[in-house]
C-alpha cells in the first residue's frame, strides 16, 4: 500500500509540531543579547558543563556495567531462577529515578532512618556514625544507573537470547575457547546493543530533573530551573539550553546510527537452547550479587515508601494532617495522573501512526529526513519542552494555556519521538505482500489500513502505547511547569512534598505511582514473554514469513521497544 | 479490532471529557498562585473558606521568582486572581510592571504606608526577620557566630545551610547587604560561603530539616523556621546576627490582585481576610511570624521585633537592584 497524498501532508504536520518546541528554543537563544550569553558564559558554563559530563559518563559506565553483567548472567549462565530475574530485573523502568532518590536520602542522609537505628541500638550521639555521602556525584550517579540500566539489560539480553548464540557455537566448534569465543564473537555483536543503550542512559542522565535535584548535584537542567524560576529575563534560560541540546545530539545521532545497524544485527532464531554456562563455586555469590541489585533498585525504595506511609498514616504529625486535608486527595492526585498519561499516550501513539506508516510503506530520502526532524525533539529534556510550550502556548494559543489539554500536549509532545520508533516497529510486523494482495483485489487504502494493517501491528501499537503511558506517568519537569491551578499530578505531589520535606506526605504518593507503572510493565513483559514463543513457533512452521524483513521480528518484541523507550523523571 | 483508530479516537475524547469534568475549576473558584510552603498556608485557606463558603480557592505553589515570571508571562491571557508572595522586592518589581490593579479596600489602607503600594496594589501581611539557626546538639552556644560574615569561617567547612539564588528573601538579604558593604565586599562574601562548602537547597524547609536533624550544623534562614523546628522539638537555637551594623534584616510577605483578574471581589475579600484579625492570627500562632496589623498579639514564646535593631533601609524602593545582585551573586557561584 503506498501512502496516499493526505497521509503525507498528515505525516509532516505531526513532524512539524514535534519540531516545534526546538525551533522555538534554538530562535530564542540565538536571539539572547550578547550580555545574556556572555554571563552566562562566565559564570556557570564550564562548571554546569564539566558536572553534567562527569555525572553522565558515571550513570553511563554503572548502567553499562549493571546492564552487561546481569544480561549475562540471567541469560547465559546456570543462574538459579532465570524466568525470575527476566522480568524483575526489568522492573526499575517502573521506579521513577527521583522516587528512589529520596528514598536514599531518608535512609542514608545525617540523621536518617541508618543513623537513627544506630543511635537507637548503641546510644552513640549524633553525628558518630560515618555517613554515606549521598549529595555527591557517586550517589546521583548511583542512584541512576539503579534505575535506568534496563536500558542496557533489556536489549543486551534480547541479543544474548538471539542469534549471537548459534554464532557462538560454530566459533566454538572452529576452535575458540570459551573466553575467546567471549570476547572474539559475543562481545562484538552484542556490543551495538550495549553502546546504544549505554547512549540512551546517557541521554536520561542529561536529561534528569528530579534526581539531581534532589540530590543537590548542579547539572545543566537543574540551572535552567534555576534561571527559569529566580528570574523574569529568560535569555539566559534559553542560552543554557543551547548548549543542553548541543551535548545531548551527539548522543542521540549515534543511538539512532546503532539502533538502525543494531536492527540488522540481531536477526536469527534460535533452534536449539545451548547448554548454560555452569557457574560452579560461584553460583552462590553471583545469585546473591543480582539480588542484592535486584534489593537495591526496588526492595529498600519500596520498603522505605511502605515505613513512611505507614507511619504517617499510624501517627500522623500536624503537618501530615495540613497535607492530607480530604485523605483521597492522593486518589485524586491518582486520578489526574493516570488520565493525563492515558490521554497523551494516546495522543502520541495516535499522530505517531502517520510518519511511522511513512517509514514502513515509502521509505526514502525525504522520508528519512522527516523522521530525522521528527526525533531531534529527543534531544529536549521535559524541561525545555515545558518552557518553550508556556511561551508558545501564551503568545499563540492563550486559549488552551492554564488548561490541563496544554499539559497533554506537551507529554504528547515529549512522547511522540518514542512512540514514532515503537510504531514503525509494530507497522514492520504487517506484511506490505498482503497490503499489495488486498489492494490488487480492489479495496481502498483506508480499508486495507483498518481490515490488514492494523490488526497485525495491534499488538506492537498496543505495547508501544503502554511504554507511552508508563513514561508519561513518571514525567515531572513538564507537569511542574505546566500544570494548571488545581491539577496536580502524583510527581508533582511527590516533588513538592519533598521540597518541603514532608516525606511522610510524598510516599503514599510515590507508592501509588509505582503501582500505576509496574501494572503496564507486568503487562508488557507477560506479553512479551507469550509472544516471543508464538513467534518462534511461528518461525518454525513457515521459514518464508521471515523473508520480506529479517528485522520485524527482533524490532517488534516488547523488549526491542522497550530498549528503544526514553523516559526521564 | 477492526476500528483501532476509531476507539483511540474515542477513547481519547471520553478520557478527555473525564478529565475536563474532574478538574476544571468551577466559576466561583478563586485561583491564588503562592510561593507560601502548603503547609503554612493551606490552615489559612480552610479557615477562610470556613467564613466563606461560596468562594473555592485553588492554589497553585511556586517559587517567588518562579511565579513572577509566570504571571507576566501570562499578563495578556491572566489566569491568577491573586498572588501571594513572600518577597517585598520582586512584589514592587511586578507592581512597577502593572501587574498589579488598585484596591481601595479600607482594610489594606489601614496598613503602615511603608509596607503597602499608595493605591493599595498590593500590601504586605506579615514580617519576618533573617537569623541564624544552629543544632544545640552540634554547636555550642558560645561558638554560634554572631555575624552572618562568620558564616565563610573555615571552621564551618560544610556544616551551613542556605537557600539559592532562587530564593527571594536570600536574594533581598544580598541586595540590602550590598547596600551597606558594597558590591566587592558582598561578592567576596558570597564567594566565601561557596568556598566553605555551604549547602544550598531550593527552600528554607529543607535548610531547617538538615539542621535539625544534624545534617548540617547552622542554617541561614527565616527566623520564623526556627520556631517551627523548635515546635517539632529538634535541638534547634536561634542568634539574631549583625546586631552592631547593619541589624536584623526584615522582609514580608504579600498579597495584591492581578491586573485582569475574573474574580475581583472575591480577591478583595480573600485579602481582607488575610488582613483580618482572624487570618492575622493564623500567620502568627502556626507560623511565628509578625502580623502587620497593629493589635494581633505574637505567638508565645516569639521575641517581639521591637527588641532588635532592624537595618534602616527600605526595601520597596530597590527593586531594580534585584537584577544586578542576582548577577553579581551568580558569577561569584551562587547556585
Amino acid at each position: 500500500m503506498l501512502p496516499g497524498r493526505f497521509l503525507k501532508a498528515l505525516a509532516v504536520v505531526v513532524v512539524m509540531i514535534a519540531a516545534a518546541p526546538l525551533c522555538y528554543i534554538l530562535l530564542r537563544a540565538v536571539q539572547a543579547p550578547a550580555a545574556a550569553w556572555f554571563g552566562v558564559w562566565n559564570s556557570q558554563l564550564p562548571r554546569l558543563f564539566a558536572g553534567s559530563v562527569r555525572y553522565a559518563a558515571a550513570t553511563m559506565g554503572i548502567a553499562a556495567l549493571l546492564g552487561f553483567g546481569l544480561a549475562w548472567l540471567v541469560e547465559r549462565t546456570d543462574l538459579p531462577g532465570q524466568r525470575t530475574w527476566r522480568w524483575l530485573l526489568a522492573m526499575p523502568l517502573a521506579m521513577p529515578a527521583y522516587v528512589s532518590a529520596l528514598c536514599y536520602i531518608l535512609l542514608l542522609r545525617r540523621g536518617g532512618i541508618t543513623e537513627r537505628a544506630y543511635m537507637a541500638v548503641t546510644g552513640a550521639p549524633l553525628g558518630v556514625l560515618p555517613a554515606a555521602d549521598i549529595y555527591s556525584l557517586g550517589g546521583a550517579a548511583l542512584v541512576t544507573a539503579l534505575c535506568v540500566y534496563p536500558y542496557v539489560f533489556l536489549p543486551v539480553s534480547a541479543a544474548l537470547r538471539g542469534g549471537s548464540r548459534t554464532l557462538e557455537e560454530a566459533a566454538r566448534m572452529l576452535g575458540c575457547g570459551g573466553a575467546g569465543a567471549f570476547v572474539r564473537v559475543t562481545l562484538p555483536l552484542v556490543a551495538p546493543m550495549l553502546l546504544g543503550g549505554t547512549l540512551l542512559v546517557g541521554m536520561y542522565a542529561l536529561s534528569d530533573f528530579g534526581t539531581v535535584s534532589m540530590l543537590r548535584y548542579r547539572t545543566f537542567t537543574v540551572a535552567i530551573y534555576n534561571q527559569f524560576a529566580g528570574q523574569v529575563d529568560r535569555s539566559a534560560a534559553a542560552v543554557l539550553s543551547l548548549v543542553l541540546i548541543a551535548l545531548t545530539a551527539p548522543l542521540l545521532a549515534g543511538e539512532s546510527l546503532l539502533a538502525r545497524r543494531g536492527r540488522r544485527l540481531s536477526v536469527g532464531a534460535v533452534d536449539h537452547e545451548p547448554a548454560p554456562i555452569p557457574l560452579g563455586r560461584g553460583r552462590a555469590p553471583a545469585t546473591a550479587m543480582v539480588a542484592f541489585v535486584a534489593a537495591a533498585a526496588l526492595g529498600v525504595p519500596t520498603t522505605v515508601l511502605a515505613g513512611l506511609s505507614i507511619s504517617g498514616w499510624l501517627a500522623p504529625t500536624q503537618v501530615d494532617q495540613i497535607w492530607s486535608v480530604g485523605s483521597d486527595a492522593t486518589w485524586r492526585h491518582g486520578l489526574n495522573s493516570v488520565l493525563l498519561a492515558a490521554a497523551a499516550a494516546t495522543m502520541a501513539t495516535a499522530a505517531a501512526l502517520a510518519p511511522a506508516l511513512l517509514a514502513t510503506r515509502a521509505p526514502g530520502r525525504i522520508t528519512t529526513l522527516l523522521l530525522a526532524i521528527g526525533r531531534s525533539s529527543n534531544v529536549l529534556p521535559g524541561m525545555l519542552i515545558g518552557l518553550a510550550l508556556i511561551l508558545l502556548f501564551n503568545r499563540m494559543l492563550p486559549l488552551l494555556y492554564g488548561t490541563w489539554a496544554a499539559l497533554a500536549i506537551g507529554l504528547a509532545l515529549r512522547l511522540l519521538p518514542q512512540s514514532m520508533t515503537t510504531n514503525e516497529g509494530a507497522l514492520r510486523a504487517a506484511s506490505p505482500l498482503l497490503e499489495q494482495a488486498a489492494c490488487a483485489l480492489g479495496a481502498r487504502r483506508l480499508q486495507i489500513f483498518q481490515r490488514i494493517t492494523l490488526p497485525v501491528a495491534r499488538r506492537g501499537i498496543m505495547a508501544g502505547w503502554l511504554l507511552a503511558f508508563v513514561a508519561a506517568m513518571k514525567e515531572l519537569p513538564l507537569a511542574v511547569l505546566l500544570r494548571p491551578p488545581g491539577f496536580d499530578t502524583l510527581p508533582v505531589r511527590i516533588w513538592a512534598a519533598a521540597s518541603e520535606s514532608v516525606y511522610t506526605q510524598a510516599a503514599p504518593a510515590a507508592l501509588l505511582l509505582l503501582a500505576c507503572t509496574a501494572i503496564p510493565l507486568v503487562l508488557l513483559t507477560a506479553d512479551g514473554d507469550r509472544s516471543s514463543i508464538h513467534n518462534q513457533h511461528n518461525r518454525h512452521n513457515r521459514p518464508h514469513a521471515t523473508l520480506e524483513n529479517p528485522a520485524t521480528h527482533a524490532a517488534t518484541t516488547p523488549t526491542q521497544m522497550a530498549h528503544r523507550r526514553r523516559t526521564r523523571s | 479490532m477492526k476500528h483501532i483508530a476509531l476507539s483511540l479516537a474515542t477513547a481519547a475524547v471520553v478520557l478527555f471529557s473525564t478529565t475536563a469534568c474532574a478538574s476544571a475549576p468551577a466559576r466561583s473558584t478563586l485561583v491564588v498562585y503562592t510561593s507560601r510552603s502548603e503547609s503554612l498556608f493551606k490552615p489559612v485557606v480552610d479557615a477562610f473558606h470556613k467564613t466563606h463558603p461560596e468562594i473555592e480557592v485553588t492554589l497553585l505553589s511556586g517559587t517567588n521568582g518562579q511565579l513572577a515570571a509566570r504571571l507576566l508571562e501570562e499578563a495578556s491571557n491572566p489566569q491568577a486572581d491573586v498572588l501571594v508572595n513572600s518577597d517585598l522586592l520582586i512584589m514592587a518589581d511586578l507592581a512597577s510592571k502593572g501587574a498589579f490593579q488598585p484596591n481601595a479596600s479600607p482594610v489594606v489602607a489601614s496598613v503602615p504606608a511603608v509596607y503597602r503600594a499608595a493605591d493599595g496594589a498590593w500590601t504586605a501581611l506579615t514580617l519576618r526577620m533573617r537569623v541564624l539557626m544552629y543544632n544545640t546538639d552540634l554547636v555550642k552556644p558560645e561558638e554560634v557566630p554572631q555575624s552572618v560574615f562568620e558564616l565563610t569561617d573555615p571552621k564551618w567547612k560544610n556544616q551551613v545551610g542556605s537557600a539559592d539564588s532562587t530564593n527571594g528573601a536570600l536574594m533581598a538579604n544580598l541586595v540590602v547587604m550590598r547596600k551597606f558593604f558594597g558590591e566587592e565586599k558582598t561578592a567576596a562574601f558570597v564567594r566565601g560561603l561557596v568556598a566553605n562548602g555551604v549547602k544550598f537547597f531550593g527552600g528554607h524547609t529543607e535548610v531547617r530539616k538538615a539542621v535539625g536533624a544534624g545534617e548540617l550544623k547552622l542554617g541561614w534562614v527565616n527566623h520564623y523556621y526556627y520556631y517551627l523546628s523548635k515546635a517539632e522539638g529538634a535541638p534547634v537555637g536561634i542568634v539574631f546576627p549583625d546586631q552592631d551594623s547593619p541589624g536584623l534584616i526584615v522582609n514580608s510577605t504579600n498579597a495584591g490582585i492581578i491586573t485582569g483578574a475574573k474574580h475581583v471581589q472575591a480577591a478583595q475579600t480573600f485579602i481582607n481576610f488575610l488582613l483580618s484579625s482572624e487570618g492575622q492570627r493564623i500567620f502568627a500562632e502556626a507560623n511565628f511570624e509578625y502580623p502587620i496589623v497593629a493589635g494581633v498579639p505574637i505567638a508565645a514564646g516569639v521575641q517581639p521585633l521591637d527588641a532588635f535593631k532592624r537595618a534602616d533601609i527600605s526595601l520597596r524602593s530597590m527593586y531594580d537592584e534585584l537584577a544586578p545582585v542576582r548577577a553579581m551573586a551568580q558569577q561569584a557561584g551562587l547556585p
